[in-house]
């Protein structure tokens, strides 16, 4: 029965990414729907409508799949394996390292290649907090203190850095705010390439949160594996959440609450709720995109914002419908 | 046999077990007895390999451990039997269970009489279910020595006697268990081989004949027992 | 009725008062926007000018000139102990002065949203340093360069402060002005505050005939989006010429003018 029902969900699911997709590619100001898309078959390459899918709308929807995708994949194995519904992908210091590798790239390297920066940033953060909580006996909770205490580091030093020069303030702050670079050092097709090498190795480790989810005691008579899944969960977490770094600048949000919305209608299955987590997280990416560059036409307003105007009172409305299942983490 | 010879352990600086000896029996129901803080749970862990000794050795002879801590808390939005299969999971390449799998769960389920439970959701489940569901998920992780700390304090005097009616069909499945319990009575019906620790760490270990003894007794809780046997059934009572 | 019109008046005779005796004497200033210190020096008032900001580098005596921060962030400290009577701000550096408001430092915004502010600024400046006659020959020179100039046939230019997020001219930025001025139009000359960020679909849709961008930007996709267009790459003294509301105006115009 409940499987029936997690079946449902998941192709509802899947039919809102379909109109997600539809709406963040063939809608806009002004926009004639599919019939944009048939009209640039017949049009010469350099129709501005045709411009526009190319060279716009169509790497920005696979970003916001990449990146929502992600996220939701990211938050998922972090929540899962501290077992701590407020563990955030960005947990392990990656939303510094990357803010860090962004602003650097920007200032010294003067460069549209900042994405490319932030990715090395955001892996190179996480893979650092994640040796100094190995340092001396490993545990989750000095993971999230390490990871804490990294954020206001780097945090400190971007502010440093914005703050020594201002004239690229403005521009630093809204690349901080989430969005998409129109950069090609790595073409869209690789990325796409290491977005699935993602999704399959996120494939290989999602069952074993089904085991993880067992209570962490028992767990103890299982050392060897526990150790070995909740440090790849960790990594993979870090890997998936720099990608989206590398999409999207740093979306907050997404990592929390499209793990919890599902898990509010899927239960405890991560079979599941992998599924539903790359649908979910990649819709509310691309409709807050469309949002974005709908919403105060012409003007442009930061993805990140509009994720989190959109996506708290979604959250807060779920909460509210369906919140018991938080009871759990209470229980002894 | 399971043998543990001259043990030493200690917490950082402080002493804890001082060389000490006991073995546990195969295939038996083992009960370790004691008051709070003589290190019972500390005993148990170190059985399982959880805690390290400094000195001595403990020899389970070659049996797969798994140990129920007291207190556990359960994943919600999954049916029991979805928690059950939770500990397939644990192998390498696992999408889906195969039907071997699902057939030792639903044996399982049946076994321990909670098979009508399978599709009820963790969270409408009864304490006495639940703790059934544990030892369940000792069995199908292939574990033949159950190391249950304190299994039954939180049920009622029905759910108790439901768990350990089930631990003791488990003999015949010949799988091993040392338990820890506080009520003497429960531990004379079911166990067949008791170890006591008394409050300076010394342990008494022997068979229930020997044990059940006002003087073993006396030792390890420092009060005085009488023991009343009735067609081979023994019974605890606190002396006035 | 009358107490309280007799201490009105005679809080205002002391203000006047002060102000003018302010003026008698030549005032010490810091300047905090490049453009005004251009100003600045091109009326001739420079030995007033006690510090600067750092992005302050035209003229090139300027540059001996002490540091006082920048638009963002500004040395508070030195600018107690230099103790100067007034601080020359941009109007979007508000808010950062709030500790200055007991003190003897007075600040002064400058709001250079056209042409016409920017005359405003010039005779403001002048009267301050008492350079009225330098400052108004300033703008008179300026209005005589701009008058000389012949606009052009009307080219729809797109200007892009920034590619990436793409910020362009609004209608509140004086750059529209020269454009206009220069006989073109700026496409974003419809967008409401000074230099919003828009969504690059916007500007394609405009189909503008140049493309001119910024000194400091790489040319990320501006050349696949804009496939059949002029695009102007400007070099570092091109953007502080054109993006500074200052006396080299004119030359902003005339690049405009002949950029294509």
């Amino acid at each position: 029965m409940i499987r029936n029902k997690r079946k449902i969900f998941i192709l509802i699911l899947f039919i809102i990414f379909l109109l997600a997709l539809y709406i963040a590619i063939f809608a806009g100001y002004n926009d004639n729907g599919i019939g944009m898309f048939i009209k640039t078959l017949n049009l010469s390459d350099n129709d501005s409508d045709s411009i526009i899918l190319k060279l716009l709308r169509y790497p920005r929807a696979l970003k916001s799949i990449i990146a929502g995708s992600c996220l939701a994949l990211a938050g998922l194995f972090m929540q899962s394996v501290s077992k701590n519904p407020l563990a955030e992908p960005y947990i392990t210091g990656v939303s510094s390292g990357a803010g860090l590798g962004i602003v650097i790239s920007v200032l010294y390297f003067n460069s549209s290649n900042y994405s490319l920066f932030g990715f090395a940033g955001a892996l190179i953060s996480s893979l650092a907090v994640i040796c100094f909580a190995g340092l001396n006996r490993f545990s989750i909770t000095k993971l999230i203190l390490t990871g804490l205490a990294v954020n206001l580091f780097a945090g400190s030093l971007i502010s440093l850095f914005i703050l020594t020069n201002p004239q690229k303030a403005q521009s630093i702050l809204f690349i901080l705010s989430g969005g998409f670079n129109s950069s090609n050092i790595i073409s869209d097709k690789t990325l796409f390439f290491i977005f699935i090498l993602g999704i399959i190795i996120s494939c290989y480790f999602i069952p074993k949160l089904n085991f993880m989810r067992i209570d962490n005691g028992i767990l103890s008579s299982f050392k060897k594996e526990k150790d070995i899944y909740t440090l790849s969960a960790i990594i993979i977490s870090a890997f998936l959440t720099s990608l989206s770094v590398f999409a999207a600048g740093i979306l907050g949000f997404i990592g929390i609450i499209i793990p919890q919305i599902t898990k509010m209608f899927i239960g405890n299955d991560y079979r599941y709720l992998f599924f539903a987590n790359i649908l979910a997280g990649a819709s509310l990416v691309l409709f807050s995109d469309y949002l974005s560059r709908v919403l105060f036409y012409p003007l442009q307003i930061p993805l990140g914002l509009v994720i989190a105007i959109t996506g708290a009172p979604v959250f807060v409305f779920f909460l509210t419908k369906k919140g018991d299942i938080f009871s759990s983490y209470d229980r002894n | 046999m399971i043998e543990i010879n001259n043990l030493s352990f200690s917490f950082g600086e402080t002493l804890f077990f001082n060389n000490i000896n006991v073995s546990f029996h195969k295939n038996k129901i083992n009960v370790i007895l004691g008051q709070n803080g003589t290190g019972k749970t500390t005993l148990l862990k170190l059985t399982a390999n959880l805690l390290k000794p400094q000195q001595g050795s403990i020899n389970i002879c070659d049996m797969q451990a798994f140990y129920l801590p007291q207190k556990t808390s359960y994943i919600s939005g999954i049916t029991l039997y979805e928690y059950l299969s939770s500990i397939f999971f644990k192998q390498k390449f696992k999408w889906i269970l195969s039907r071997n799998e699902k057939n030792q769960i639903n044996w399982i389920l049946y076994e321990l009489e909670i098979y009508e439970k399978k599709d009820i959701l963790t969270e409408n489940l009864s304490g006495g279910e639940l703790q059934k569901a544990n030892i369940a998920l000792g069995l199908l992780s292939g574990a033949n020595l159950l190391l249950l700390d304190e299994p039954v304090s939180n049920l009622d005097l029905v759910n108790q006697i439901k768990v350990f009616n089930i631990i003791e069909k488990l003999k015949q499945l010949s799988v091993t268990t040392i338990i820890i319990l506080h009520d003497l009575n429960l531990a004379a019906r079911y166990g067949d081989f008791f170890a006591g620790i008394d409050k300076y760490r010394n342990i008494y270990g022997s068979d229930k004949e020997n044990f059940f003894t006002p003087e073993i007794l006396q030792k390890i809780y420092n009060i005085s027992f009488s023991i009343v046997k009735n067609n081979g059934e023994i019974n605890v009572q606190i002396s006035k | 009725m009358f107490r309280f019109l007799n201490k009105f008046l005679f809080i205002i005779i002391i203000f006047t008062i002060s102000n003018t005796t302010c003026l008698a004497d030549n005032p010490s200033i810091i300047s905090l926007s490049p453009a005004i210190t251009e100003i600045i020096y091109a009326i001739n008032a420079q030995n007033d000018l006690i510090a600067v900001s750092t992005t302050c580098d035209y003229p090139q005596e300027v540059k001996t000139k002490a540091k006082a921060g920048d638009s963002y962030f500004i040395d508070k400290e030195k600018i107690i102990r230099l103790n100067p009577d007034y601080i020359f701000l941009n109007e979007s550096s508000k808010g950062l002065m709030n500790e200055f408001n007991n003190t003897n430092i007075k600040p002064i915004y400058f709001k250079s949203n056209s042409i016409n502010d920017i005359y405003k600024n010039i005779l403001l400046i002048g009267k301050i340093t008492n350079k009225n006659f330098q400052a108004e020959s300033l703008v008179n020179k300026i209005k005589k360069e701009l008058i000389k100039i012949e606009p052009g046939d009307k080219k729809q230019i797109l200007y892009l402060v920034q590619t990436n997020p793409m910020i362009t001219i609004g209608e509140k930025s004086f750059i529209t002005d020269l454009i206009a001025k220069s006989g073109n139009i700026s496409v974003t000359n419809n967008l409401k505050s000074d230099y919003p960020v828009i969504n690059p679909e916007y500007a394609i849709k405009l189909k503008p005939d140049i493309v001119i961008v910024n000194f400091d930007n790489t040319s990320g996709n501006i050349k696949q989006l804009f496939p059949n267009t002029q695009i102007i790459f400007l070099k570092k003294e091109q953007t502080d010429i054109i993006n500074r509301p200052g006396p080299r105006i004119y030359q902003a115009v005339n690049f405009f003018l002949q950029s294509y």
